[in-house]
């Protein structure tokens, strides 16, 4: 007979703490915004805002929670189902090769950067070391066969463009997965719910076949399921407030600031973090600015985009401690500004 | 406890049922959305949330749960939020104000967009937007849009939603619609210019068709596509009013 759970962690304190307390007030905050905005766009004034916002909202929300369900999934099977000697063994005692290894991990497992934040938590639990989740947090949203598809056919086949698109973003990926390291590891960069190790405190006897294959089964499910109410929530906030910029952003507005190409890449990569467009979707975006901006300001919205945008920081905030992020947000945004300037100064015209 | 529990499935199942419909008896609201090729996803979802509620069902609150539970509750609220707005989202419309913001504007004029080459087959074996007419004539935007060259001095037909510009002379107006590439919010306007002798009475943001000749018009090193017509017919919005 089958007994749950085996381990008993100890229960919940009763005494709520600040960062719960913050939490609440912040969530409490956004929601009366979102209702007073919502009724207030039922003015003829407001109307208009409120039906394109809606548009947006919606249509973001139904291509990108679908994508987070699955990372769901996949994070909770990763949790059962492998074990952490095997995470041992190819990751923590090969922390360098282990960095180069993540940031090719997206050819082989395709996730969009919805997906990619429930997958990456469930890996840090897992023992995968802090660089190498980086790594792959970064690289995997564009180093993947369906990104590489989409940009060619944006780009109509000018396969230059798809080259340096992924080979930058798994270049810049690993620079800041191996830089991140030097600084932070899992005891002073990880909430302290996943700092835990090797596996989550939640009862379960994980990695192992002790258990039968059903029982094993719904373990996962309910560990995804803990994930989609855990990241589901900056996942709407963050589409909410990119829905809000795309619809009130005029693109035209970044047009008269094009003439220097510093202030275009910038201007480009601004519009990156903005939009929180989907990395299958973006180059169809970027390719429309071809003959009006530099090559450069193109790849900086395109390997900025997936890697940092505000439904991802958001995220971000269900893994990492505010000093991670901190770093992560400075770091991505220096490394991808050099690059493409560089990439300008070498190679203006990519096609 | 007990009523986070009860707030958690009510979630799931609120989702559960929303995809659910899109998928089925929605998919007209879907099409508004969502990329045909793309609605495999949103089946993908409702199974898992589906597989997420009948674990939830015989679950007891995880012990991460437990404790200050009243703290939970505008987290939870959060993941409704976007079943709210779906009310509006149902009336809601891109209009000319949404052109002018993503059409891309240059001294010369707007600049046309570029076109994913799958449009080419326009509907993946989804309705078409257009009811079934004369193939020679009945041209989505984005073929011509991407193909000029082969339609240059056919008649051609088209549908599309008017745009009447101050900037532009008296004989001429902008008809567009929006060609999404997996949702809209990343819809991008392709338009064509229509040439018609009583330009300045058209409506705005009105759907209609039109019949004429198929030119193009080379401005500022821009090709634009246009047609030249006599007579201009508004219709109703069509089912499915983007170009896939």
């Amino acid at each position: 007979m089958i007994q749950l759970p085996l381990y008993q962690p100890a229960s919940a304190p009763e005494e709520p703490r600040s960062s719960e307390i913050i939490a609440f007030g912040l969530e409490y905050a956004f929601l009366t915004c979102v209702v007073l905005f919502f009724f207030q766009g039922m003015s003829p004034a407001w109307g208009n805002l409120l039906g394109e916002l809606s548009i947006n909202f919606l249509a973001i929300i139904v291509e990108a929670l679908p994508f987070m369900l699955i990372g769901s999934l996949a994070g909770g099977l990763i949790e059962v189902f492998i074990p952490v000697d095997w995470v041992d063994r190819i990751f923590r005692r090969r922390r360098i090769t282990s960095v180069f290894l993540a940031g090719g991990m997206g050819i082989f497992f395709p996730v969009c950067e919805c997906a990619i934040v429930p997958v990456v938590r469930r890996l840090l639990g897992k023992g995968v070391p802090f660089s190498a989740a980086i790594t792959f947090l970064l690289a995997g949203p564009i180093v993947n066969g369906i990104v590489a598809a989409s940009t060619a056919i944006a780009y109509r086949y000018e396969w230059n463009y798809v080259f340096v698109r992924l080979g930058l973003g798994y270049g810049i990926a690993v620079f800041i997965g191996l830089f991140l390291g030097r600084f932070f590891h899992r005891g002073n960069g990880l909430l302290p719910a996943l700092k835990a190790m090797p596996s989550c405190s939640c009862g379960h006897e994980h990695g192992t076949d002790r258990q039968p294959l059903l029982l094993r089964l719904r373990h996962a499910l309910e560990h995804a399921g803990d994930d989609f109410f855990d990241v589901g929530r900056y996942l709407i906030v963050g589409a909410f407030i990119a829905a809000l910029m795309r619809s009130t952003i005029d693109m035209n507005t970044f047009l008269s600031l094009k003439d220097s190409p510093l202030l275009a890449i910038v201007l480009m990569m601004a519009m990156a973090v903005l939009l929180n467009l989907c990395s299958e979707a973006d180059a169809f975006i970027a390719a429309s600015f071809r003959g009006l901006m530099p090559d450069a300001a193109m790849m900086a919205f395109m390997v900025l985009g997936p890697m940092l945008d505000i439904k991802l920081i958001l995220m971000y905030f269900s893994v990492f401690r505010k000093r991670v992020i901190i770093s992560l947000i400075g770091t991505v945004l220096t490394t991808v500004l050099l690059a493409m300037l560089g990439l300008h100064f070498f190679f203006p015209n990519l096609h | 406890m007990r009523a986070l529990q009860i707030m958690k499935i009510g979630i799931l199942a609120a989702w559960a049922g929303f995809f659910g419909w899109l998928i089925s008896l929605g998919q007209q609201q879907l099409g508004r959305l969502l990329h045909p090729s793309l609605w495999w996803l949103v089946g993908a979802a409702t199974v898992v949330l589906l597989l997420f509620l009948a674990v939830n069902l015989r679950r007891q609150l995880p012990l991460a749960d437990q404790g200050n539970g009243w703290l939970k509750w505008p987290s939870l609220l959060i993941l409704l939020v976007p079943l709210l707005f779906f009310v509006t989202a149902q009336s809601g419309r891109f209009d000319a104000a949404t052109l002018t913001k993503r059409a891309i504007q240059t001294t010369s004029g707007f600049v046309s967009q570029p076109v994913n080459t799958k449009a080419e087959g326009d509907d993946n074996g989804y309705p078409p937007p257009l009811p079934p007419r004369k193939a020679d004539t009945d041209i989505p935007l984005t073929k011509l849009a991407m193909n000029p060259e082969t339609y240059e001095g056919q008649e051609v037909e088209i549908l599309c939603k008017t745009f009447v510009d101050e900037r532009l002379p008296d004989d001429l107006f902008m008809c567009y619609r929006y060609l999404i590439t997996c949702c809209a919010a990343d819809a991008l306007p392709v338009f064509i210019f229509v040439k018609y002798p009583e330009a300045k009475e058209i409506k705005n943001d009105q759907w209609i068709r039109a019949k004429g000749p198929f030119s193009r018009i080379e401005n500022a090193k821009i090709t634009v596509p246009s047609i030249q017509t006599e007579e201009v017919k508004y219709v109703d919005e069509p089912p499915f009013p983007y170009l896939f």
